[in-house]
Order: structure tokens, then sequence, then C-alpha cells
């Protein structure tokens, strides 16, 4: 075969008010995605204001100048699309789906939403008390539910990532409607965004109505706040005990590591698969199957656009002691220093990279937000279709290196994540 | 400069669409095996992968004192098989970069089209030869123990449990909780014995969607399921009675819970595909089917309760079921609860207004018309009309019937399918919440596991 099926086909330009477009073309159904990357996210926050860019997602759902208050679903809804957004430290991401004799209404609604969203008191009343119950049941009243927010806060002294993208509830209690509409007019301008139609397209029209839609709209004016990478390397091992509501122990090592896509990311990405994707994974084989004394294990990277961490977690039985959790999790890194790769592994690695990556091609919103994060993170849309060519270049002696380089004690935050009950043991 | 620009008078409303096209239904094929497998099949060559689904229909089991047993069966499937130790078994699958799931009711296999042929002889080997090692139970026992342990601290576990006991009659499968107590009582004998008397190729399906044709699955069959001799399976027939004792409320303390969660259900007779499908599955959107729904527009939009409220018709062969669950800061748990029963009776009194059952019609038939273009959906309804012997147009007519359905229908199926009368009120929470509750009915209180404290 002399295509490569990894690699899809699109096209893209800029409008005169900076907006980019990216268009994929793919008439295989009769259905589109539209969605919009703003380049925002927590890190774009003031630190007195944190959890701005996610409130703000679910502020523009609220309406528009010509969208009346709690119609942007019904519109959807009743032009048999679905829609939804989230974000991230990074990035907001906003999409519907349609059948794609709809394309004109999803631009519609995407074009009131950059324009002029209403931003008022009633809105952000009403988003205020959703999003403090989002916060409690994702994260206060959920087992675990604080681990990412608890390790980034010590990971991170100075950058932005240590605060959590649901940010304080407090900041958002204090925000005025004025801070609100400044957030806005600064970064949900043209020149911030990256507008992606996938699926059943005719080129020409699309285009046609994407200027229509979104030629006209004006360019922001006021300054974008990029926060610099200026978190300084760890100068040793950090570590703490945090108590929850929950039954069994858990050990959270979260490594300091290259930012998503950049340099060493794709050799630390292998080395985290090799850790714990699959059950033949080093940490699955010998916590869970061989050793007995964990229930569930992981190891990911996070995909951050400044550097970033890997969180590794491994949950125990409920008398495992969180020492021998730990050595184990530590003794399989070490193997790997002391050992490298087997050429299985490495081939092992290039399979299932492969098939992940084929099937995030499955549905045309998992290619929409593939081709706008690149764009968005690199101005570079092209890497999606190279992501295969960066994973083949990693050698096995690249995997080992990065575990020596990233995976060492110096470098990370480790947390023991305990029931509550061992610190009333513990007082007693 | 203010960001006004333009009284361009386009944007003042929502454009017209274009010419809507036709649906577009990939074709399903059918072949049956000389053993009696029926093998499904939806060609997909888009993209160089491959899916398939096992599903083992033989009704439903009890487990009786030994609760989790079918659990734990399905799971050893994928623990070692005559050919290969489950860390062979494992390495394999992840060198292909496949993956494999079993359950007590079959399981799913996917992998690229080139490692296809390979990973579908390992899925063939865990449902035909499974080796039900003694230690790989004892890991998976071990591991299920331990996940009981953590559920105390799972508020969505102990509603889980504690609906079944409440809303599903005695001694029926969906009214048996997984305890620790029954776990222990599970030997691998069991487990070995139960899924072998239990599975026949005749009652089975192997449903397939990707980038394989049926000259190939053939052959991949052939090879591979030939050798199931088929048995005869007895399927047991469980009460119907349901529980209709009023309204009752269960509550569970979460010490120091910052948000009360709320489970309303009941069990309820209602088939797969019967005649009212199509009209209570609008009636339920209309509840809490949808993001514009009842339920969450007043709950989550106008009062701020909380992030999201849905509710549920579950359609059964042996026993249907009405469930909504939602989680509230704990000073409105009670009003919550209120609100609920509100939009519930509204639905069965009042009318709907044509407006909001055209724009219900309108999302049902939008999902319908999205979830087409998945060719494992095709294959499901494929599925479908063979299990329940649908007509060959039934999926093809889903959205002329949906059209018909009327004002009238949706307040029939409202009278017939919300029972606010007989219904379990459940909640787990703080303590403090727990006297607002007497208002709705007496109050039991529970422990994680669904047992009467007391």
């Amino acid at each position: 075969m002399s295509k490569n099926h990894l690699s899809i086909d699109f096209e893209e330009y800029d409008l005169d008010n900076g907006l980019h477009v990216i268009l994929h073309k793919d008439n295989t159904s009769p259905l589109v995605s539209i969605s919009v990357m703003y380049h925002v996210g927590s890190k774009n926050e003031s630190p007195d204001r944190t959890g701005f860019a996610h409130f703000f997602e679910h502020l523009l759902f609220e309406g528009s100048e010509n969208i009346a208050r709690g119609q942007f679903f019904n519109i959807v809804q009743n032009a048999g699309g679905t829609l939804n957004a989230n974000t991230s430290y990074d990035r907001t991401f906003y999409y519907e789906v349609f059948p794609s004799h709809q394309l004109e209404t999803g631009l519609w609604l995407e074009s009131e939403r950059m324009l002029h969203a209403t931003v008022d008191e009633t809105g952000i009343e009403t988003q205020r008390s959703v999003v403090k119950e989002e916060r409690r049941q994702r994260y206060d009243n959920r087992p675990y539910g604080r681990i990412v927010e608890e390790s980034m806060q010590r990971a991170y002294t100075v950058h932005p990532y240590r605060w959590p993208v649901i940010g304080s509830m407090d900041h958002i209690d204090a925000a005025s409607e004025e801070d609100y509409r400044n957030f806005y007019a600064r970064y949900y301008v043209p020149q911030n965004a990256a507008l992606c139609i996938a699926g059943d397209i005719d080129t020409d029209n699309a285009k046609g109505l994407i200027l229509k839609y979104f030629g006209t709209i004006p360019k922001g004016e006021l300054p974008i706040n990029r926060p610099e990478p200026n978190e300084p390397p760890m100068a040793h091992e950090l570590r703490d005990i945090v108590y929850d509501n929950i039954q069994l122990p858990a050990v959270i090592h979260l490594y300091h590591i290259p930012a998503f896509a950049k340099g060493d990311y794709f050799a630390v990405k292998l080395l985290s698969d090799l850790l714990s994707t699959g059950q033949s994974s080093r940490l699955n084989k010998v916590l869970v199957d061989e050793k007995r004394i964990a229930v569930q294990v992981g190891s990911f990277p996070l995909e951050l656009e400044h550097p970033g961490v890997v969180l590794q977690f491994a949950i125990g039985n409920p008398d495992t002691d969180p020492e021998v959790l730990e050595s184990a999790m530590d003794e399989e890194i070490d193997l790997i220093l002391k050992e490298g790769l087997t050429d299985e592994d490495f081939e092992k690695l290039i399979n299932q990279t492969e098939t992940k990556l084929v099937n995030e091609q499955s549905t045309l919103l998992s290619i929409a937000e593939g081709l706008s994060t690149y764009y968005t993170y690199f101005g570079d849309t092209s890497m999606f279709n190279k992501q295969m060519d960066f994973y083949r270049s990693v050698k096995k002696e690249d995997i080992r290196q990065a575990a020596l380089k990233y995976f060492n004690k110096d470098n990370r935050v480790a947390l023991f994540w305990l029931p509550e009950a061992h610190k009333i043991e513990k007082v007693e | 400069m203010k960001r006004t620009i333009t009284d361009e008078e386009f944007r003042k409303k929502q454009p017209d669409p274009q010419i809507a096209g036709p649906i577009n239904f990939r074709p399903d094929q059918f072949f049956q095996l000389d053993n009696g497998l029926k093998i499904i099949l939806v060609e997909n060559h888009k993209l160089p992968r491959v899916n398939v689904q096992l599903y083992i229909d033989r009704g439903v089991f009890a487990d009786g004192d030994k609760a989790g047993l079918q659990e734990l069966a399905g799971q050893l499937l994928s623990c070692g098989t005559v050919r290969d130790s489950k860390y062979e078994w494992d390495r394999k699958i992840d060198y292909y970069g496949g993956s494999i799931h079993t359950t007590s009711i079959g399981g799913t296999a996917s992998s690229l089209t080139r490692y296809f042929k390979q990973v579908f002889q390992l899925f063939a080997d865990a449902i035909l030869t499974p080796a039900f090692p003694l230690e790989e139970f004892n890991n998976l026992k071990r591991q299920l123990l331990s996940n009981l342990a953590a559920q105390k601290s799972e508020p969505e576990s102990i509603l889980g449990n504690l609906i079944k006991r409440r809303i599903y009659p005695g001694r029926h499968p969906y009214s048996e909780v997984i305890t620790e107590k029954t776990v222990r009582n599970i030997t691998v004998d069991d487990c070995r014995e139960w899924f072998l008397t239990n599975s026949s190729p005749d009652n089975s399906y192997l449903i397939f969607e990707g980038d394989i044709t049926m000259e190939d699955i053939k052959i991949l069959v052939g090879d591979n399921f030939s050798s199931w001799i088929p048995r005869s399976v007895t399927t047991l027939e469980w009460p119907e009675d349901m529980k209709r004792n009023g309204v009752n409320v269960s509550f569970v303390e979460r010490p120091g819970a910052v948000q009360s969660l709320i489970g309303i259900g009941y069990s309820i007779n209602y088939l797969p595909y019967n005649a009212d499908t199509d009209a209570a599955n609008l009636m339920n959107s209309v509840l809490g089917g949808y993001f514009s729904s009842r339920l969450n527009l007043n709950l989550r939009e106008n009062k701020g309760y909380t992030y999201g409220i849905y509710s549920r018709l579950t359609n059964d062969e042996s026993i249907g079921s009405f469930t909504t669950s939602v989680s509230v800061r704990n000073d409105v748990t009670a009003d919550t609860i209120l609100e609920i029963v509100k939009e519930m009776n509204t639905l069965r009194d009042v009318d709907i207004s044509v407006e909001e059952l055209q724009q219900v019609k309108n999302v049902i038939s939008g999902n319908f018309s999205r979830s087409v273009e998945n060719p494992m959906i095709i294959a499901k309804f494929a599925f479908a009309r063979h299990k329940f012997n649908l007509p060959e147009d039934y999926f093809k007519n889903q959205l002329i019937r949906i059209n018909k359905v009327s004002v009238d229908d949706i307040r029939l199926m409202a009278q017939k399918y919300l029972l606010t009368d007989n219904m379990h009120i459940a909640v787990i929470g703080s303590r403090e919440v727990l006297n607002s509750l007497t208002a709705f009915g007496q109050v039991t209180e529970f422990d994680f596991e669904g047992n009467p404290i007391g």
C-alpha cells in the first residue's frame, strides 16, 4: 500500500481578521462537524481570577445578540445536531455535529458566539451555581477526584498550571460582570481561534459561507496574555500525604516532562505506554498480576502546551502498605534503566500507537480536534499527519534515556493518597 | 472600538437549511454456521480495522448466595486458555495492538485489519477453551474484594446497590448485590460449571463491523468457532411481581458528603420493541432524556441546583425500570425531590404543547440519523431484527413512527410509565438532610450494601 492510511486530507487559510480556517472534506456520511478552538485556557488567567476560562465555556451557551437566552441548545437540537464544549489548561473547544444540510446553522451559531455573545448578570448568576455543583460532583464529592489538582499545585510553583482548570469558587463569586466582559473581549477574538469544518461539505460553498459569517467579525484589540513556560526545574523530590474519603490507599507520582509533541515527548509517551498500556504492560503485569498489591495502575502524560507532567498512580488493596506500592513502582523504572527494552517491547508499542491513531480517526469530531490542536499549539496543522512518523523516529534506547532523564526522584512529586481512617489512627 | 459591527440582516435569524439528503443505511449481511452460530456483518473499509462483538443470548440467571459468580466467570475467560497462560495471552494481544474484553455474556475484540486474524483466534480461544486457572481466579477475587471495599466511599455504587435491592422483586437476578460474603462463597469450579453449561452457539451472535468481507469471515469463523458444540440451555423465568408499596424513602449516610446523591426509581413491565417504544421514549425524553429536558432546564438552568440530571426508561426482556439520579448541594435535597415528582406529575396531568413535542421529535430523529452513520449501530439493528423478529424495514421506518406520535400519546405514556404513587426515593448523603426527607414517606436507613440498619 503506497498511501499512508493515517494521513488525512485538509486545506487551511486565514481570513483577513486573523481567523484560521481548516477544512477536511469527507463525503462518506451526510454529517458535518463545526468546531472552534480558542487559544485560551486556565493558564491565561490571573492568579486572583482562576476558573474564568472554564466558566466562559458555560457562559457562552447562554445566548447572543440574536439568540435568546437558553435557545442555543434548542436551535442545535431542533436542527438534529448535538453540541458540547470542554476546557483545558491551554485551550477551549466548542463543537456541533449536524446533518450536513445544516452547515449554515452551525456557522451562524459559532459566529454569534464569537461576535456578540450575551455576557450578563442573569447568565453569570445561574452558571455560578451550576459550576459550583460541577466542582462538588466531579472533584470534591468523588473518591480520588482531587488527584490532579493536589498534584499540580505541588508540581508547579510559579507557572499557572498550579491552579485547577475549574478554578476557585471564591474567584468566580468575586468577579464582576465587567471582569467577564473584558475576558470575552480579550480572548474570544478571531485571531485567537481556529475554525474547523470536517465532513460532508462542498468546499467552495463552505468557504463562501465561512466568509459570510466570519469575514466581518472585527479583530480583537486587547493584548492577549500569553504566559511564559517559566517553571524552574525541581531541586529534589517533593513528598506529601493527602487524606480523602476513600478505602484503598494510592500512590501518585507526577514527573516533569517536555511539552506535548515537543522534544522527548514521544519517547516519554511510549515509556508511559510500556508501563501501563495493556494487561502485559510492566506495572499491570507486576503490581496487579504477579505481586497482587494493586487493583489499578496507570501512567499517562497530560497533553500540555508548556512543559508538562506524566501522572503515574497505583491503587492498592485495603491493607497494602503505600511504601511497598511505591517501591514496586520504582523497581519497574529501575528495571527499564538497567535492561532497556526488547525488540518485542518496542514493536508492541508501535503497534499499540498505530491502533490508537487509527481509532482517533474514526469520528469527524476527533479529527477536527486533532487538527485544531496541532494548529493551536504549533501553528502547524500538518503535524497531525506526521504523528506516526514522530513515534517511529523514537529509538529503543531513547525510551531508556527518557526514563533516566525524566523518571527520577528529584524530578517528581510523590503523594500518598490515604483513607481518612488512617489519619485518625495516627492521631490516636 | 466597541465590538459591535454591522447590522447585517442575515445575522438576525437562523439560516434556512439546505434540502436534507437521505439517511444512508449501510447494508448488513447475515450468515449462519452449521452449529447455529449467527453472524452479522456491516462492511466499512474507511479505516484499516475490524471490531467484533459476541453476544450469548441465554436469558438472566440468579447467583443466589454467590452473587458475583457471573461477573468473575466472564472476567476469567481472559485469564488464560488451554493454549496460553494469562501472561502469554495478554502479551500476544498487546503485541498486535489489539484489545479484547470478555464478560459473562460474551465480549468484544478489535484490532488493525492486518492483525485481526490473530486477535480473533485469541478471542475464540477465550470463549471456547478457557482454562479457568485457580491462581488467576484467586487474583480476580482479591481485586473484586478490594473494589467492593472501595465502593463504601463511592456514592454512585451505594445508590446502585440500594436501587437494586429496593426496586426489584426478591430473588430476581436484578435484585442481587455483590458483597464480600457472596464473593467468598464462589469457587473456580462454580465459574467453569456455570459458563460451560450455559453457553451454546445456537443462541449466540457474532456481530462484525469494519474492514473485512463476509468471505473472509466465513473462513475465520469456520476455523475458530465450528468446534463449538450446541447444547441445550435451560432458560429460566423470573417473577414479574413488582414491589408496589406506595412511596418509600431510603437513606444511606455518607459522613462529610458535600452533596446529596438522589435516586428515584421503580421496576416496570416494559419489553424491548413493544408497541409503546417510540412514544414512551419520546415521553421520557421530554422529562429527562436530553439537555433541554424539563428536569434539566428546571434543576440546572433555572435553579442552578445541579451540574445535570437525566432520566432513563429502560426496556428489558425480564423487567424494565424507570430511574433518575442527580447530585445536588445538601440544603436543596428535599426541594429537588419535590421538583422531580412535580415534573413527573405534570407530564401525567397536562398535555404538552405541539411545539415542545416537535422539538423533542427533532432531537430524537437527529440522534437517530447521526447514530446510523456508525456501522456498529447498523450491525446492532440487524441483530435486534433477528433476535426480536422485527420487520425487515423496522429501523428504516423509525423516523416515520416517531413523527406519528401525538400529544395524547405522550400523556398516555406518562400515565402508564411514570408511577409517582409507587416509587422508591433513595438519598446518599450527609445526616443533616435526613429530617427533610420524612415529608415524602417513611424513611428507612440502610448500609452501603443496601441492608436495612437497626
